[in-house]
This record gives structure tokens, sequence and C-alpha cells, in this order.
């Protein structure tokens, strides 16, 4: 370990918060020869490290990573502002939790873009870490700074800081880079020498320099053309085929501190057959992959026995989907029991089999229940393609109240295309019928309480969706709507929960934006903006400033409607579904048409063309 | 049910790990060991496991005591290794001593501290002067909040030189956290600015002084 690093961190850890989000040295992370090695990578969460260390897909690749002896992964995470300020008086530049070695002698510095308001940490700790925040200022001696992750398919808004990013899932793709990096450093070369090579010969690596962007006069981009030879016009993402073979943890790095999700997660599947139309998880995952039940039991009971968690809980989109549910529940249920530790279910949809398995399930009666029906209208559910009908959330609701269930929460988006006040007061309807239902309840094991939670989120369009082309709601229009329905719930037992719409807004704007933006982003971290997705910090009016200063109007990216004609900023991107899949589904949406689900029909977006998952089954 | 105390090492890095989160570190590694931990009954079981008394966050000590109940009866060396091989580094098993009885860490009265100190010092004796003054106030957390108190009676002892103190202070019921007897120094000694101190808790003791377990 560092020592100099160590000395000086000794000087200002009794001084922060939580020092032990600092330290390392944590149950299973992996220390190694730095000496020894190839490739060192910083594998950074541009968020907290309670959060980061949340994360699976970052548990996943550290530990697959770490296993090829020419490589070291470690961690990094953005210091808290009170880390931040010891760290800037006391000239220590950021670090990897495992070595504390200073970002800057790593090889990868490589961020994962989980939301799109993490982008101003990003340069934050670029800045912290003494790396120039422009791909074009940055030499031969500092590191190549890459980004992956679902913000990655449109990581334009970033594309000036980045030297390339990696598309789809990295369990692949990372070794492939990994390889032809140890070549790179045999043989020697320039940075540009190696980008080159690996966008030519590996599928999912985006090299934003290598293309070039013109625009119209109006602002939208005008064509996205190649400036290198050799690279593809088109990136197409990558995928794990076969879920059954990957690799995955036998190990987690435990943390000393609790974390958001501090418990052993194993993940079932990826994707998710149900292409509710705003979910753009639904569409870049797809196709549907699963794991064999008989593979995850024993997954999860060596986790146990490796981190000594007492907690177990599944990770997916859609957990009822899995088509081995019944036979995964009851062999972790009976796991759980012989460990000692909980099993915790995500929501469900209920029905009898899943309710026999909830009732088994002790976590679950703490945190109540959980319905996603998104919109308060049956046509606007249809809208969306969201499979739920009214009869199935009451049905459902019954059935949980007649077993003592006493807590429902439910969760909402407003500001969805063809929205009218009728939808919002839909909502509102929609939880004094869960309320009606529990009234009728005439069950002797009936709650005496009832405690309904409506949670009201703003819909954001996103990139590769059938909603990519739609208007954001503007915020004024947003405050209207959330305080119509605040008027219209009347009642105490219903608790009515709704977001901020300024950060909805930036997070549209970045959602689908240009490289134009990258200037903004620029402007605003200059400006003291960082951890914008944390109420405490956000800075809208800094923000806005740094918009104006730009010369670009937010507006322009969230409130405008796009023609299916446009060129996107995104259009260099190949996700497997089709541009012309996501259009008719964009279509069929304004005329309250459905789409059935994978495994009802395929509906022919594209997927397939992977050669796996659920369109072969 | 069994019980042992133990007595165990928090070294380097590990010493920014909270109180809290110690009965943690323990419980899971008592689970990767698959040593049969004792939990409380009802609803919400918790693992039986009390600690002498807590170190601050940023303090080490090279003689912490934890009580730690099993479902079953386990050979006191056997206990102490297999847990070892599963603790975190920075965490080393000392010694272990099966026991019976509640409260067995009431007789708790004094810790030994070291204290290493690099910075500016005065040229006087800083513990003779130290040692000399009759009172010594120093804004402390009661039960009725921040209250300026004297600490003299807390400081039992106080020696050393050359940046390298030892100091035994009142500990349990009445307490006096090292870090404060540091600030005390700094207030009270002049031409003294400490710039890095690092403090071990070196033993617990009881009445008479004599090391607890």
């Amino acid at each position: 370990m560092n020592e100099y690093m160590t000395k000086k961190l000794d000087s200002v850890l009794p001084l922060v918060q939580k020092p032990a989000r600092y330290i390392g040295g944590e149950l299973n992370s992996i220390i190694k020869n730095a000496d020894k090695i190839t490739s060192r990578f910083a594998f950074c969460f541009p968020d907290v490290y309670e959060v980061g260390m949340s994360h699976l897909g970052m548990k996943i690749l550290y530990h697959q990573l770490n296993r090829r002896e020419d490589t070291w992964v470690e961690r990094v995470f953005t210091p808290w502002d009170d880390m931040e300020m010891q760290m800037k008086e006391n000239n220590i530049p950021l670090y990897g939790l495992e070595s504390r070695d200073p970002l800057k002698e790593f090889d990868f510095v490589g961020f994962t873009l989980q939301y799109e308001l993490s982008y101003s940490n990003i340069l934050n700790m670029l800045k912290m870490a003494d790396i120039p925040i422009y791909s074009k200022d940055r030499g031969e001696n500092d590191p190549l700074i890459c980004a992956g992750g679902p913000c990655a398919y449109n990581g334009e808004p970033i594309a000036d800081f980045i030297d390339f990013f990696l598309l789809g899932e990295g369990e692949e793709i990372w070794e492939e880079v990994l390889d032809a990096y140890a070549l790179h450093k045999k043989n020697g070369g320039s940075k540009k020498d190696f980008l080159l090579k690996i966008a030519r010969e590996i599928q999912g690596i985006y090299v934003p320099s290598f293309y070039d962007v013109s625009y119209n006069n109006d602002g939208t981009v005008k064509e996205i053309s190649i400036n290198t030879e050799g690279v593809p016009e088109k990136i197409r993402k990558r995928i794990i085929v076969d879920m059954d073979k990957v690799y995955y943890p036998d190990a987690f790095v435990v943390p000393f501190m609790d974390i958001v999700h501090n418990r052993v997660m194993l993940e079932i599947f990826r994707g998710c057959i149900r292409g509710c139309r705003f979910c753009q998880a639904g569409m870049i995952y797809r196709p549907v992959r699963e794991k064999s039940a008989e593979n995850l039991c024993l997954a999860g009971e060596n986790l146990i026995s490796s981190t000594g968690y007492e907690e177990m809980s599944l990770s997916s989109l859609s957990t009822s989907d899995y088509t081995q549910f019944e036979k995964l529940a009851n062999g972790l249920i009976d796991m759980a029991e012989k460990k000692k530790v909980s099993l915790s279910l995500p929501s469900l949809r209920i029905d009898n089999m899943s309710l026999d398995i909830l009732k088994k399930v002790q976590t679950v009666r703490k945190s109540g229940l959980t319905f996603a029906p998104e919109a308060g209208t049956q046509r606007l559910r249809d809208v969306l393609n969201k499979g739920v009908t009214q009869e199935d959330i009451l049905r459902s609701a019954n059935m949980v109240f007649c077993e003592g269930w006493s807590n429902v929460k439910l969760y909402f988006m407003m500001g969805l295309p063809t929205e009218t006040d009728e939808d919002i007061v839909g909502i509102a309807r929609t939880g004094y019928s869960v309320l009606d239902c529990f009234k009728k309840c005439d069950s002797p094991k009936k709650a005496n309480r009832i405690n309904i939670t409506v949670s009201v989120s703003s819909f954001v369009p996103k990139p590769f969706t059938p909603f990519q082309w739609e208007a954001q709601n503007p915020m004024e229009e947003l405050v209207r709507k959330q305080q119509l329905l605040k008027d219209t719930i009347k009642t105490r037992a219903i608790t009515y929960n709704y977001h901020m719409s300024k950060v909805s807004c930036l997070e549209g704007v970045f959602a689908r934006g240009d490289r134009r933006l990258s200037k903004v982003i620029e402007l605003a971290c200059e400006k003291g903006c960082k951890f914008d997705g944390w109420d405490e910090f956000f800075k809208y009016d800094a923000w806005m400033e740094a918009f104006c200063e730009a010369g670009l109007e937010p507006e322009f990216y969230s409130r405008r409607k796009r023609e299916f004609s446009e060129v996107l900023p995104w259009d260099m991107v190949d996700i497997g579904v089709t541009k012309a899949f996501l259009q008719r589904e964009c279509e069929k949406a304004y005329r309250g048409e459905t789409t059935p689900n994978c495994r009802e029909k395929c509906s022919g977006c594209g997927a397939k063309s992977f050669g796996g998952g659920v369109c072969y089954e | 049910m069994s019980k042992y105390i133990l007595k165990f090492e928090k070294a380097d890095s590990v010493k920014y790990v909270s109180h809290l989160d110690l009965i943690r570190v323990f419980d899971r590694a008592m689970r990767r060991a698959q040593l049969p931990m004792g939990y409380s009954q009802g609803f919400n079981p918790h693992p039986l496991m009390t600690f002498a008394h807590p170190l601050g966050v940023g303090v080490s000590s090279i003689g912490e005591l934890v009580e730690i109940t099993t479902a079953e009866h386990l050979q006191e060396k056997e206990f102490l290794n297999r847990l070892q091989e599963f603790m975190p580094v920075g965490f080393k098993l000392i010694d272990i001593k099966e026991i019976e009885g509640k409260n067995n860490f009431a007789r708790l009265t004094s810790a030994d501290y070291k204290i290493n100190i690099e910075g500016k010092f005065p040229e006087s004796d800083l513990v003779k002067s130290f040692n000399k003054l009759k009172e010594i106030l120093i804004d402390k957390k009661t039960k009725s909040g921040i209250k300026e108190t004297d600490i003299r009676p807390f400081i039992l002892s106080f020696e050393g030189n050359m940046g390298v103190y030892m100091a035994r202070l009142k500990t349990g019921a009445e307490n006096l956290k090292p870090e404060l007897f540091v600030k005390a120094l700094e207030k009270y000694i002049p031409d003294f600015s400490p710039e890095w101190v690092q403090i071990l808790r070196v033993q617990l003791n009881d009445g008479e002084g004599n090391s607890l377990f």
C-alpha cells in the first residue's frame, strides 16, 4: 500500500464523516503487487461509496477481471464534499481504494454511467485526480478514460471527455480490451494506435473522436460521419448469449459500513419481455436471457459462505417473469433457513403461487407490497404498453389484504405522451379504489389500518425507446399536475410522494443530448455542480447559467418533439432493437394499441439477431 | 449457550471502522467460519455480542474486549483460531477466555493509551507542566449537552517525552476520550501544536489498575 498516501490520509480521515468510505481493505477486496501488473484499471462509480458499492455490475467486473494475472482492478468512488475539501487542502489526489495510488498512475480510468445526473461528478473526479478533462488535452502518459453502462448508449454529452465507450454487457468486451492492451504495451505505439485498433477490431467499442458530427441551422444533427478509416459506421452492443456460462463472482467485497444494498444479490436474468414503451432498460438489454435455478441456488449458497452476509436478494427487471421462479424461490428459502440468513424478494405480480412464497418470506411483511401501474387510466396504460389492468391491481390487493398486509406502494409517472388531466385524476382514483378494496375486505386476518403510498415520478423520454422522439412536459406543467393530484387526494390513508421536477428536466436534457453539451457540463462543474442526484447539492440555477454561457437551450433537448426522420445523436449505435420497431411501437402507442410480450408472440424487434435468449425458447 | 471474552487488536486502517459496524464484522466472520453464533429470541433476533467499551473512530487498539455468546460450547483455542481465519485484515485475535455470569465488563474503570505526536513542541517539559495543572477545563459532552468540565480528575497518569506519551484515563461510567485529552494538551500547553496524532489503546483496566481480562 502507498505509504505516503496512507500517512497523508491519517491526517484527514479523523476529520471527515464516515471515514470507512475511504480506507479500502474490506473483506474480499483484492490486493496485488503493482510491479507485476500490465493493466491497472481504476473502476470508478461516480457517486458516493454507499451507492457505488451497491452496484452489481461493478462487483461482477471487479472480481472477474481481477482473475487475470496481468490486471489489477481497483475501486474508486466520489468523495463526499467534506472529504473533497480535505483532499484539496492537503494535496491528496483521488486514489484507488486498494493500492491508494493516485489515479494518474493507472492505465485505465473507467466510469460506469448509471444515471445522467452523475456527469458532473465524472468531471469533478478527473479534476481531483489531476487528469485533464478533455480527451484532446491528455497526453501519452495520462490514463485512458473510458465509460460503459446504460447511459453509454448515448454518451454524447460526455463524448469530449471520454477516450472510448464500451457498449453493452462488459464481461467479454473487457477481456478483449485487456488482451489488446497487453499486446499494445508489448509492441509499443501511441494511445491513438491503441484506440484505432480496438475500435476496428472489437465489437462494441465506440471512440467518439473517430466520428464527426455536423449540425443543421435549427440545431438538429445533420450528419454523423467517420473521420478515420476502418472504424464501424454502426457500433453494435455486446451481450452475453448464454447466461449459464458467464462468470458470476463467488465472493463480493463486504463493506465495513452500511451501504444501500448490503446483501448478497443474485442476478436471475437480463432483459425484460414486457416492452413498456417508456422503459429504456426493457429495450437495451434485449433479448431476455435467464440463468438456471440450479446455478443460482449454488451461487447463493457460495456467496453466503464467502461473505457472511445475513441477507440475500434477487436482481432482475421483472422477477415474476422468471420462468423457474417457484423452483428458485423454494430452493433459496430452504437454503436461507439452513444458513440462518433472510431472503428478501423484490416486487412480484401477485397470484396464488407468489402469495404462497411471499408468506414464507418474512421480510416482505415489513416492507409491504409494491405495484407499478405507471399510469392512472387504462387508456394511458395501453399507450405505455403496461400490461396491467385495474382488475389485476385490485385482485392482487384483495389477496394481500386478506393475508393481513397493510402497506401498499403504488408507482406512477406523470408527463407521459397523450396524457390529460383525466389521467392525473385517475392516479388518485386508483389509490382510492385500492383503499375501497381494503375497506370491503372481510377476512379475519385483515389489518386494522392501511397505508397506501402513491409515488409519482416525472416521465423522462429516453433514447432507444418508442418514446425517444417525444417532448418532455415543461416544468410548470409538471408542477401544475403535481398540485392537481395533491388536491385530488384528500384522505390520510394515502401518502402522496413526488419528485423534484427540476431534476427530471436536467435528466431529460442529458438523456437525449448531443456532444455540444460537454461544454455545459464543464461550465457547470466549474460553478461547483456535483452530486446532482442529491437534493442537498443540486444547483439548478448554476446549471441554467452554464447553458446560457455555452449558448445552448435546455428546452431544445427536452421539450422538442422530434420527427421520425430526424438524425438522432445516438444513431451510430446499434442495440439490436431496430429504429423501425421503435417507430412502429410509437405509432401503436398513439393508436392505443398494445403489443404482446416476448413470450406471447415475437414482435420482430430485431434482438433475435443476437442468436439467443427468449427469441429461441 | 456458552460465553467467551476475546481480546483483539484493531490496527491500521480498520481503526476507522466505527463501533456500530464492529458488530457486523464479528457476526459475518462467525457466519463465514460456520461458528454457532448465539442470537437473541424474538421477532428481530440480534447476535449476542457485547463490547467492553467503544473505541473512537481513528483510534487503534491492542487491547479490545468483546464478549460473544455461542449457541454451542466450543474449545477456547479452536474457537479463536477458527474465527481468526475469517476476520478481515487488521483484526487480530489475541486471547480468549470462557466466562460465566452477566455484566462482565462492569469492573472497567480506566484505559491506558499510547499517544504519538508529531508537530511543534514547547521547549519546557510538556508532561511536567501539564501534570502541575490543578484544573483542566474542556468542553465535554455530558448527559445534559456540551458543558465546560474539569477533566483533571479523569486523568489518572500521564508520562513520556519526545512525542511519545502514555496516559491512563478514566473509562466506563466516568469517561474521558483520549481525543479530548489531546485537545486539552493543545489548549493548556503554550507553543505546542500537534500536526499528526496517533492514539493506541493498550489496555482496559479494573479499579486496581490491573488488566480487566
